[in-house]
């Protein structure tokens, strides 16, 4: 099944619900006629603090940097002890 | 910890341009950390300067991932579990089912470094005709390593990344395909880790993240932190992959399952990643993840314009819409 028929079914399912809601006026009218405007608006708020939440748990590795430069020498050495031309790029 | 030795062969296939340091470091990194001869004298020495933080787990509950497979499928649960999974720091309890067999995902790990022994590969390099003479270096390389390690499958001029694995697959001897970027920040440390994840749960591809604890990135900086973590939760939302970093390119694959992945993709550059792991993903594939870290180029980092935010857009629509 692709992936666009499923979002759809999934928007499809919410309007079903949403329409049901108008129709059988359980929640004042007024008040679900917003309901999508709010369900939209969390959903963005929602995103932009993942985001900030993810920005600040980014994960870093400094001291990667410098075993990576650890590595480099190790391996100019023992290439240049084989005969293999490491000059810089 | 040892694993298993296991009669399968590992074919690395790494596209160049303009490598002509790197890639000599590249060679020696990998065989440093691949090529650790069993019962040698040397082999003490090795281990001594080999750390590795690995994700030694018990073999995780294929129960649970069948069943997050069907339900998957049925569209019940995924947006809710990808949602929260990639970016909440703790998964609500409902959810603990499905998000304790990622490994990758436990907050306590053994700090136990993971050697592989009597591992068969082959480095197969796929040189777009660089001007640089990184194809010369290759060949002094396979005179110190063996020409049996080392394959040089030139190409005349730059014709894409996808060709280029197809190109490297066709020469691929090994029954599994590992892809590498040759500019050091894909780390070759990585790869006994990624062997061992497979064996462990015999995954059909395991995929390095560098998005969650154990990985990390160096060498971005905030605006590029931003960019990437907007995409990551835009891509999250709007695809449902199953896998924490869509644009990462240090995988392995079982060859079968990258010939047949990658004969369906069209995307060019990073799409062509993205476009890899989501049609595995829907094809049903068993995937994995393990954490890597990547060190960003050293010289000038790599700037992330306009134009490309465009195509990343441009690419998750059709993917959206064509998987």
């Amino acid at each position: 099944m692709k992936h666009i028929i499923k979002i759809m079914a999934l928007l499809v399912a919410l309007s079903a619900f949403w329409i049901s809601l108008l129709q059988t006026s359980v929640l004042p009218e007024s008040y679900t006629w917003l309901l999508p405007l709010y369900f939209i608006v969390s959903l963005g708020s929602y995103g932009l603090l993942m985001v900030g939440v993810g920005l600040m748990r980014f994960p870093t590795c400094p001291q990667e940097a410098i075993l990576l430069q650890e590595d480099i020498v190790e391996a100019k050495g023992f290439l240049k002890g084989k005969g293999v031309d490491v000059g810089s790029d | 910890m040892e694993a298993k030795e296991e009669k399968n062969k590992y074919s690395i296939i790494v596209p160049t341009y303009n490598e002509r340091l790197n890639i000599a470091l590249i060679v020696y990194l990998i065989f440093k950390h691949l090529h650790i001869v069993a019962n040698s004298a040397s082999a003490t020495a090795q281990l001594a300067s080999i750390t590795l933080h690995t994700q030694c787990t018990p073999r995780s509950a294929c129960l649970f991932r069948k069943w997050k497979h069907k339900l998957l499928c049925l569209g019940i649960l995924v947006f809710p579990t990808s949602f929260l999974r990639s970016t909440f720091p703790v998964s609500p309890v409902v959810f603990c089912f499905f998000y304790a067999k990622r490994s990758s995902d436990l907050p306590f790990r053994a700090h136990v470094p993971c050697v592989l022994r009597n591992v068969n590969f082959e480095i197969i390099v796929v040189d777009d005709g660089s001007p640089d003479g990184t194809q010369e270096i290759v060949k002094q390389l396979q005179k110190v390593y063996g020409e049996d390690r080392i394959l040089l499958r030139p190409r005349p001029k730059k014709l894409g990344l996808g060709t280029a694995y197809m190109h490297g697959l066709k020469h691929a001897n090994g029954n599994f395909v590992v892809i590498m970027d040759a500019d050091l920040s894909h780390h070759p440390k990585y790869l006994p880790s990624f062997i061992k994840k497979q064996l462990e749960t015999g995954a059909s591809i395991v995929t390095g993240t560098r998005y969650v604890k154990g990985g990390g990135v160096h060498g971005w900086n905030l605006m590029r932190k931003l960019t990437s973590r907007g995409a990551n939760v835009l891509a999250q939302t709007l695809l449902w992959p199953g896998v924490s970093d869509l644009t990462g390119s240090f995988r392995l694959y079982k060859k079968s399952v990258l010939e047949d992945v990658i004969s369906s993709c069209v995307s060019k550059g990073y799409v062509f990643q993205m476009e890899m792991i989501v049609r595995a993903s829907r094809q049903g594939y068993h995937i994995e993840e393990v954490p890597i870290t990547f060190v960003d180029r050293v010289y000038g980092s790599s700037k992330l314009g306009g134009s490309e935010i465009v195509e990343y857009l441009k690419g998750l629509l059709y993917l959206l819409v064509t998987t």
